[in-house]
């Protein structure tokens, strides 16, 4: 199996960029996986880059960073419905990897989700979670730009309804 | 690799906003999908305050309420203000909830008292396709429990505990109308011994009891009748329970697959004829006057045990415990608080047992070389506890020697450490983990986490 495929494939970003990885490293990627299980790329002419649509080059070479410091990593465990995810259990290298702008960290988040490599989408929608914590709904908005789109009767609707849970 | 970022300074997990340009909100550009996730991060309780914040976020959340297979109402309650009235409360969260994917129940809680004949009648309304039910009972009597039983007959799992007023009357009303019971626990039930359990229904697979101190071994003989296809019993705290429940419980003693007897004080040995090739789970820990005879009796009779928890029956000997070499399919051993043991008696025993997954040496006399030997004896070792409280044995010359060796010959295993460390410079050991190790998969696990890396090392 081993002998068949080269061990470095070439990854071509939305905006025209090369980025040749090692295989092991970019495995990760349950898409890319796919695509090199299902439909042989790579195998016959190791040449051809794999085009990423959705994805820009500077969000690319993040992803490729992440992924080449965690190649080693143990296969991420199932998820239990029920249970609360944990939030607070980011290691310090990735909370260093992610202190970046807002705009960075959810075209993270898109790029995880569409190159479907579910430690990175993990450590990063934990990331906004811990933004979230802890804050009023108007924190909120203003940490997010969102704009209060209730009018003020839903609003006080919303508030009242939820009264009991005020609490904390 | 040092990560490059163009970055702001702030907390560990969290990343300060920089204010865009043209000040857009991107965050709920995110697939709904994406943000179910980020939601799913966060408390249940922190969950219902969002809802403010603008209307997608509330159709989010009210999705994510409505598609909740079980609901625990001490996530959204977690103080008792006065004002706050439970079962209100729980009445809102069964409306909002679908009535066809609520599946399960908790409200249990010390925080708060609800009326079980309210939470019956609620659930039989609001939620009749939940099936499992946790709730303490405080003011529950005999009467009020048939009404609760009535409302109730689909359940299947019921964990019942705190009724001081429930007799076996009551318990056999409970038992006449809730015909689907497949699990049952009952924690403290001061009246009860037992006599109604002849009228358990024959479903009953699993059964808890915890804390009925009248409970005598002649139920079980009531239990073995009724109920032929249980398969768990796990006791605790079930001060009359004695030896002549191996023979009261006659044939149904042999198809038991799990059999717990933990604080049972008058346990010493199982009775002669005991033989049980499909025990796979037997606990005595805490029922401190178990002897030796114990040991031997219980390799001759359960032969294919798969865990073993003998945890504080310090009067058995360390010559005694060789004998569970006899056990090779254990998985799971439990020796903490065994004074007894030495270090020439447990790594004999443990190199002998080649499916050792889960090991707890608690408080047990082993030295640094004693535990890394020890390890080194188990290569399938995942979970191995070392917890000390009086003495310090384990230095941080041996905490790094487990991570390189786990590293290198077991590239790949996930090993989970429970140990206390008395040192005075935890950031010192972070420090050199962190040099020789990158990617480390051991877990030491005490409060105050100090992470470094993939290595989570928590110490007093």
């Amino acid at each position: 199996m081993a002998g068949e495929r080269p061990s470095k494939i070439k990854l071509q970003s939305s905006d025209g960029e090369i980025f040749e990885v090692e295989l092991d490293v970019i495995r990760q990627s349950q898409t890319i996986d796919t695509m090199l299980n299902d439909l042989g790329i790579g195998k016959d002419d190791g040449d051809e880059p794999v085009p990423l649509s959705n994805v820009n080059a500077a969000i690319l070479k993040k992803v490729i960073q992440w992924c080449t410091y965690h190649k080693d990593d143990p296969p991420p465990p199932q998820d239990d419905d029920n249970k609360e995810k944990n939030s607070e259990d980011i290691s310090s290298w990735d909370a260093e990897f992610l202190k970046v702008d807002q705009g960075t960290l959810f075209e993270l988040i898109l790029a995880a989700n569409y190159l479907d490599i579910k430690g990175l989408l993990d450590v990063t929608c934990k990331t906004v979670a811990n933004m979230i914590k802890g804050k009023t709904p108007e924190e909120i908005r203003k940490t997010f730009n969102i704009i209060n789109d209730f009018t003020p009767a839903e609003e006080e609707q919303v508030r009242k309804e939820n009264e009991w849970c005020e609490e904390k | 690799m040092a990560p490059g970022a163009e970055c702001v300074e702030e907390s560990v997990c969290g990343s300060k906003a920089k204010e865009d340009a043209n000040g857009e909100c991107m965050v709920n550009q995110l697939p709904a999908e994406i943000l179910i996730y980020v939601f799913s991060c966060l408390t249940r309780n922190e969950r219902v305050k969002i809802q403010r914040v603008c209307r997608q976020w509330r159709t989010i959340i009210v999705e994510m309420l409505k598609i909740e297979r079980h609901i625990r109402l001490s996530d959204y309650i977690s103080n008792n203000r006065g004002q706050i009235r439970p079962d209100e409360v729980l009445e809102t969260l069964l409306k909002k909830c679908d009535r066809s994917q609520l599946r399960s129940l908790d409200v249990c809680s010390y925080v708060f008292q609800l009326s079980l004949v309210c939470v019956a009648s609620l659930i039989h309304d609001l939620a009749p396709n939940v099936v499992e039910l946790n709730v303490r009972g405080h003011e529950l009597n005999d009467e009020d429990m048939e009404i609760f039983a009535i409302h109730l007959p689909q359940l299947e799992v019921l964990v019942l505990s705190g009724c001081p007023s429930v007799s076996d009357i009551g318990l056999s009303r409970l038992f006449h109308h809730c015909r689907r019971l497949r699990r049952m626990a009952l924690h403290s039930f001061r009246h009860v011994n037992g006599w109604s359990f002849n009228a358990m229904n024959p479903s009953l697979k699993e059964l808890d009891l915890v804390f009925l101190p009248q409970l005598t071994s002649d139920a079980f003989g009531h239990l073995a009748r009724a109920c032929p296809s249980l398969r768990s019993i796990k006791m605790e705290y079930c001060a009359s329970v004695d030896q002549s429940f191996f023979k009261i419980i006659g044939g149904l003693m042999n198809s038991l697959k799990i059999l717990h007897f933990v604080r049972c004080p008058k346990l010493t040995s199982l009775a002669q004829t005991v033989a049980n090739p499909n025990l796979v789970d037997f606990n005595i820990s805490e029922s401190w006057k178990v002897e030796d005879v114990m040991i031997d009796s219980l390799v001759l009779a359960f032969p294919n045990l798969r865990k073993l928890n003998l945890r504080n029956c310090d009067r058995v000997s360390g010559v005694a415990i060789e004998a569970l070499a006899a056990l090779v399919h254990l998985e799971d051993l439990d020796l903490s608080f065994m004074r007894r043991l030495k270090e020439n008696n447990i790594i004999p025993l443990v190199s002998k047992l080649p499916n050792l997954k889960r090991l707890s040496l608690a408080e047990s006399n082993l030295t640094d070389q004693g535990i890394l030997r020890v390890y080194r004896s188990c290569p399938k070792l995942i979970y191995f506890n070392l917890w000390q409280y009086i003495r310090l044995f384990f230095t941080e010359v041996a905490f790094v020697e487990i991570v390189q060796f786990n590293n290198e010959q077991r590239p790949g295993n996930q090993l989970r450490v429970v140990a206390s460390i008395c040192c005075h410079n935890p950031e010192a050991i972070a420090q050199r983990l962190r040099e020789t190790v990158r990617h480390c998969n051991v877990h030491f696990v005490r409060p105050k986490a100090v992470r470094c890396g993939n290595v989570s090392i928590r110490f007093i």
